[in-house]
C-alpha cells in the first residue's frame, strides 16, 4: 500500500516538476532568441494563411509563428494582455474587426508607401491603421437547373416575395451576414432594411444553419433555389480533390447582384475583405510592417487568388484563371469604414425579425 | 494550513464567478443598456424556455435510458452483456459537438439519407417529410445520448451494490422483479440517479458546441452571441449571472439531495445472481442496450468513417504525431492537477466536516455549468486587470498556466465528485485510530487514507483527462502558441467547411478517449468491492 501511493505521489511530482519546466522554457527562450520572430494572432485559419508566411519566411529569414482563434477572442486576448502583449501582428477576416479593434487603440499607425501603393484607398483604414489584404464577394449562387440567372437582380430583390421558400443563408450572427445587412442599413437607412430583411426571414427555406459551404450543397441538392455565400467557398469547390464537392461546384451558378441596380439600391456587389495591422504592443513594428508589405506584394496577392479564391487587392495581380471564369462585376463603392459601424445594428434588427 | 490551502483553492475557482456577477453592479454605458433591454426584449423569453426544455430534455433522456440500462444489464445475464455493458459508457468518447456535426450532416437534405431517399423514389422536395434535425430535439437528442453514461454508471454502481438481503427478502415475500424494481431497487438509488442526471442538465446548460450547430437558443448560445457578436461583455456577464442563480438553485437540491445518500462501508462479497432470459427478453434486453451505444458511439463513427472515405487524398502517415501528443501531454497534465486540487478540498473538508469550508468548496464546483469560452474570457480578464493592476511583470496569459487554471475552474466539479464519494467510503473510525495513535493528518493522509484513495484518484484524473482532451472552447483562446491538440486541429478544419479533412482527426480524438473510457471503466469496477 505505501509503495501504491508513493508511486503516485512521485508521479504528480514527476509531472509537476516537467511542467514547471514547461513554464520556464518559453521566459528563457525570449531572453535569447536566435532571430526575433514574428508573432501573429490570426482570426483566419492556419491553412489558409500558411502558404503565404512560409513564402515570407523564405524570403526575409524572419521566423513567424502564429495563434488562431475567432477574431473577438483574439481581440480580448490582445486587451488582456496589454502591453506585454507578444503579439505583432493580427490578421483577421471581415472589415468590422478591424474597426472594432482600430476604437480600442488596439493598433499602431503606418506610414508606408508600398501598402499605400498597393492597397486601393477604399481598401484601407483612412487613418492607415489597417490595410485590406484580399478581398471578399458576397454573391448570390443559384441552383442551375431551377433558376435562370436573368430572374436575379439585386440583394435588394432577394426580399420580394417570388423567392418565397427558396433561399438559404447561414446565422445573422455570422459576420459575412452582419457585414452585408450593415451594408445595407448604411444605404437604405434602418426602417427600410428592416423591411428587407423581414422579407428576405419569410423567404428562407429552412432556419439558417451551417457554413457558407452548405448553403451551396443545399443549392446544388435542390432544397433551396438561390443562397448567399462567399464566392471563394465556390472557388475551393470547383478546384476541390474531392469529386463530392466537385459534383456541387458544376450544379450550381454564381451571380453578381446589383450590377444593374436602381437608383438608392447598392451600386455594385458587396466586397468585404480580409485585412491586417500591426498592434501597438507589438516590440518588432519593423518586421510587423515588412510582413504587411510583403502580403500586399505582387507575390502574395498572387496566392491569395491561386490558392485561397480570394479576389486580390492589388489591381496589378496576376487573374486566376478560375476568378477570371466569372467575368468582370462591378463594386460599390462605399468605404468599408462607413458600413462596418452598423454591423452591431445589423444584429439587432436580425434579432428582432427573427433571423437567427 | 490544509484549510488554507483548500479556501486559497476554492477561492480561485469561484474568482471569475465573482467578476461575473460583479457585472451587475457596474454602471453600463447607455448603449450597453439599450441592449441589454434588446436582449430582454426580443431574446430572454427564448432562452429561458429553450434552456429549460434543452436541460429537462437531456436530464429525462440521460436518466430514462440510463436507468433502464444500469438495471437490465446490472440484474439481468442476456447475449451480448458482457460486452454491452461496458460499451455502454463509450458515447462519453464521443464530444458532443462532433457527434451533432455527424448526425446533421447525415439527416439533412442534402445528406446521404435523404439523397439515397429521393434517388431511390424519385421524389422531389416537397413530396415527402423528413423531420429537421438541426433544432431542440437534435440538440436534446445528441447531448442526452452523450451523457447516458453519467447517469448509467452511478445507477449501475447502486443497483449492483445493493444488499442482497434486500432481494431475498422482497422474493421471499412474492415480490415480482418488475415490482422490485419499482419498489425498492429504484427508490434506494434515487439520489445516485439524481446526481447523475444533474451532471447531463449541467453538460446542457454550458454547451456552446452543439446548441450552435442546432441553432438552439440556449443561454449558453446567448452569453456567447452577446459577448462576441454583439460585442457586448456587460449583457454576456448579466446573462452568465440568471444562469448561474439557476445552478446555485440546483445545486443546492443537489447538496439536499446527497444528504439522504447513505454509504455503508461493510464489504458486500455476495454477488447478485443474474436471471437468465430467454429468447425474446433475451434480445430485447440486447436491443435495449445497445441502442444507446448505437446511438451515442458507433453511428457518429461510421459517419466520421464515411467522411474519411471521402478522402482520397489523406493517407493515416500524415496523421501528425505530435497532435497525439500534445493531446495526451495536456490531458495528463490537467488530470493530475485537477486532481491534486480536488484532492486537497476534499481532504480539508474531511478533517473540517463541520465548519463553512464546505460552503465554499460546494460553490467551487459551479465551473462545470459555465460555457468553457465564458469562463475563459472572463478569466483572461480576470489575469488582464492583475497584470495591469497588482503585478505589472507578471504575464499569464498565453501560458499554459492560465489555460491549466482554467481547467481547474472548470473541471474541478468532475474530480472532486469521485474523490468526496471515495472519502465517505472510509470508515471515519480510521482517522480516529489514527489519531488516537498520535499521527498528524498528514501522516493519516498517507499511510491510511491515500492508500484507500487511489482508485478514485485514478477516477478523477481520468475523468478529467477525458474532458481536457474533448475540451475546445477555452484551450482555442487560452493557450500558448506551442499547444495545438487534436481537438483543435479538428476544429480548425471544421469551422472551414472542411470536415472531410476534419475527420481523421476526430476519429483519433475519439480513439483515444476510447482507450480512456474503456480503462475508466475497469476501476469502476474495482471501486465497487470498497462499499
Amino acid at each position: 500500500m505505501f509503495k501504491k501511493s508513493f508511486l503516485v505521489l512521485s508521479v504528480i511530482a514527476s509531472t509537476l516538476s516537467a511542467f514547471a519546466a514547461e513554464i520556464a522554457a518559453p521566459k528563457v527562450a525570449a531572453i535569447k532568441p536566435p532571430e526575433k520572430e514574428l508573432v501573429i494572432y490570426s482570426a483566419r485559419k492556419e491553412e489558409l494563411i500558411k502558404p503565404l508566411l512560409d513564402q515570407f519566411t523564405a524570403k526575409t529569414g524572419i521566423p513567424v509563428k502564429m495563434l488562431s482563434d475567432d477574431a473577438p477572442k483574439l481581440l480580448a486576448r490582445i486587451e488582456s494582455e496589454g502591453a506585454q502583449s507578444p503579439a505583432d501582428v493580427l490578421i483577421t477576416v471581415d472589415v468590422a474587426n478591424l474597426t472594432i479593434a482600430k476604437d480600442k487603440g488596439l493598433f499602431t499607425k503606418l506610414n508606408s508607401k508600398t501598402l499605400n501603393k498597393n492597397v486601393p484607398a477604399l481598401y484601407r483604414d483612412k487613418d492607415g491603421e489597417w490595410f485590406g489584404l484580399s478581398k471578399r464577394i458576397r454573391a448570390v449562387f443559384y441552383n442551375k437547373e431551377k433558376v435562370k440567372p436573368e430572374e436575379l437582380s439585386t440583394y435588394e430583390d432577394l426580399a420580394n416575395e417570388k423567392w418565397k421558400g427558396s433561399i438559404v443563408a447561414r446565422s445573422s450572427s455570422h459576420p459575412y451576414n452582419q457585414s452585408l445587412f450593415a451594408h445595407l442599413i448604411k444605404v437604405h437607412g434602418e426602417e427600410k432594411a428592416t423591411t428587407w430583411a423581414k422579407g428576405f426571414v419569410s423567404n428562407l427555406a429552412r432556419p439558417p444553419q451551417g457554413g457558407d459551404s452548405d448553403q451551396l450543397r443545399a443549392v446544388a441538392s435542390g432544397e433551396a433555389k438561390l443562397a448567399i455565400s462567399n464566392s471563394y467557398y465556390f472557388g475551393k469547390m470547383l478546384t476541390s480533390e474531392l469529386p463530392e464537392d466537385k459534383l456541387v461546384a458544376q450544379k450550381v451558378g454564381i451571380f453578381f447582384p446589383n450590377q444593374k441596380s436602381a437608383k438608392g439600391e447598392l451600386n455594385g456587389v458587396h466586397v468585404n475583405i480580409s485585412g491586417g495591422a500591426v498592434l501597438k504592443a507589438s516590440k518588432n513594428a519593423k518586421n510587423a510592417q515588412k510582413l504587411l508589405e510583403f502580403l500586399s506584394s505582387a507575390e502574395a496577392q498572387d496566392l491569395y487568388a491561386s490558392l485561397n479564391k480570394e479576389f486580390p487587392v492589388l489591381t496589378t495581380a496576376k487573374s486566376d484563371s478560375v476568378l477570371a471564369s466569372w467575368g468582370p462585376f462591378k463594386e460599390d463603392k462605399t468605404l468599408l469604414g462607413a458600413w462596418a459601424p452598423h454591423s452591431k445594428q445589423a444584429t439587432l434588427i436580425s434579432d428582432k425579425v427573427g433571423w437567427k | 494550513m490544509l484549510r488554507a490551502a483548500a479556501l486559497l483553492l476554492a477561492a480561485l475557482c469561484i474568482a471569475p464567478f465573482l467578476v461575473i456577477a460583479f457585472a451587475w453592479l457596474m454602471r453600463i454605458s447607455p448603449e450597453t443598456a439599450a441592449a441589454w433591454q434588446h436582449v430582454v426584449q426580443f431574446l430572454l423569453t427564448d432562452y429561458i424556455i429553450e434552456t429549460l426544455l434543452l436541460g429537462i430534455g437531456v436530464a429525462f433522456t440521460a436518466v430514462v435510458v440510463g436507468v433502464t440500462t444500469a438495471w437490465v444489464s446490472s440484474r439481468f445475464s442476456f447475449f451480448g452483456q458482457s460486452i454491452l455493458q461496458f460499451a455502454m459508457i463509450l458515447p462519453l468518447a464521443v464530444p458532443a459537438y462532433v457527434s451533432a456535426y455527424a448526425y446533421g450532416w447525415l439527416f439533412e437534405y442534402a445528406g446521404p439519407l435523404q439523397t439515397l431517399l429521393r434517388e431511390f423514389t424519385g421524389w422531389e422536395k416537397g413530396d415527402y417529410y423528413f423531420p429537421q434535425f438541426r433544432n431542440l430535439g437534435g440538440a436534446i437528442i445528441v447531448i442526452g445520448f452523450s451523457t447516458v453514461p453519467y447517469v448509467y454508471l452511478l445507477a449501475r454502481t447502486a443497483f449492483l451494490t445493493q444488499p442482497l438481503e434486500w432481494w431475498q427478502a422482497a422474493s421471499s415475500m412474492g415480490s415480482y422483479p418488475r415490482h422490485f424494481f419499482w419498489r425498492v431497487a429504484l427508490t434506494a438509488a434515487r439520489p445516485f440517479i439524481f446526481a447523475g442526471g444533474l451532471m447531463a442538465l449541467m453538460e446542457a446548460l454550458a454547451d456552446i458546441g452543439t446548441v450552435s450547430i442546432m441553432g438552439v437558443q440556449s443561454f449558453g448560445a446567448g452569453i456567447y452571441r452577446s459577448w462576441f457578436y454583439l460585442g457586448e461583455p456587460l449583457v454576456a456577464a448579466r446573462l452568465a449571472v440568471v444562469l448561474l442563480v439557476f445552478v446555485f438553485f440546483l445545486m443546492a437540491v443537489e447538496a439536499f439531495n446527497r444528504r439522504r445518500q447513505r454509504f455503508s462501508a461493510i464489504l458486500q462479497n455476495t454477488e447478485i445472481k443474474k436471471i437468465k432470459l430467454s429468447s425474446v427478453k433475451n434480445f430485447l434486453a440486447f436491443l435495449v442496450c445497445l441502442f444507446p451505444v448505437l446511438v451515442g458511439f458507433i453511428i457518429p463513427v461510421l459517419v466520421l468513417f464515411r467522411l474519411l472515405m471521402y478522402n482520397k487524398v489523406f493517407s493515416l502517415a500524415m496523421l501528425d504525431v505530435n497532435f497525439i501528443w500534445q493531446t495526451l501531454r495536456l490531458g495528463g497534465l490537467s488530470g493530475l492537477i485537477v486532481a491534486v486540487v480536488a484532492l486537497v478540498m476534499a481532504l480539508a473538508e474531511r478533517f473540517h466536516p463541520k465548519g463553512w469550508l464546505r460552503y465554499f468548496t460546494g460553490l467551487a464546483n459551479v465551473g462545470y455549468a459555465i460555457p468553457g469560452a465564458v469562463l475563459a474570457v472572463g478569466l483572461m480578464l480576470l489575469f488582464g486587470f492583475l497584470q495591469k493592476n497588482l503585478f505589472p511583470n507578471s504575464f499569464i496569459t498565453g501560458t499554459i498556466v492560465a489555460l491549466l487554471v482554467a481547467y481547474v475552474v472548470r473541471f474541478v466539479a468532475t474530480a472532486y465528485h469521485p474523490l468526496h464519494s471515495g472519502f465517505t467510503r472510509i470508515p471515519k473510525e480510521y482517522d480516529q485510530a489514527s489519531a488516537a495513535l498520535g499521527k498528524n493528518k498528514f501522516v493519516t493522509f498517507w499511510r491510511v487514507q491515500l492508500p484507500l484513495l487511489w482508485l478514485p484518484l485514478c477516477v478523477a484524473f481520468l475523468v478529467v483527462f477525458l474532458d481536457t482532451v474533448k475540451e475546445l472552447s477555452a484551450t482555442l483562446i487560452l493557450r500558448p502558441f506551442d499547444v495545438k491538440n487534436l481537438a483543435i486541429v479538428a476544429f480548425e478544419f471544421a469551422s472551414d467547411d472542411r470536415h472531410v479533412e476534419a475527420a481523421p482527426y476526430a476519429l483519433t480524438l475519439i480513439g483515444l478517449s476510447t482507450v480512456a473510457v474503456i480503462i475508466l471503466f475497469r476501476l469502476y469496477d474495482k471501486l465497487k468491492v470498497y462499499r
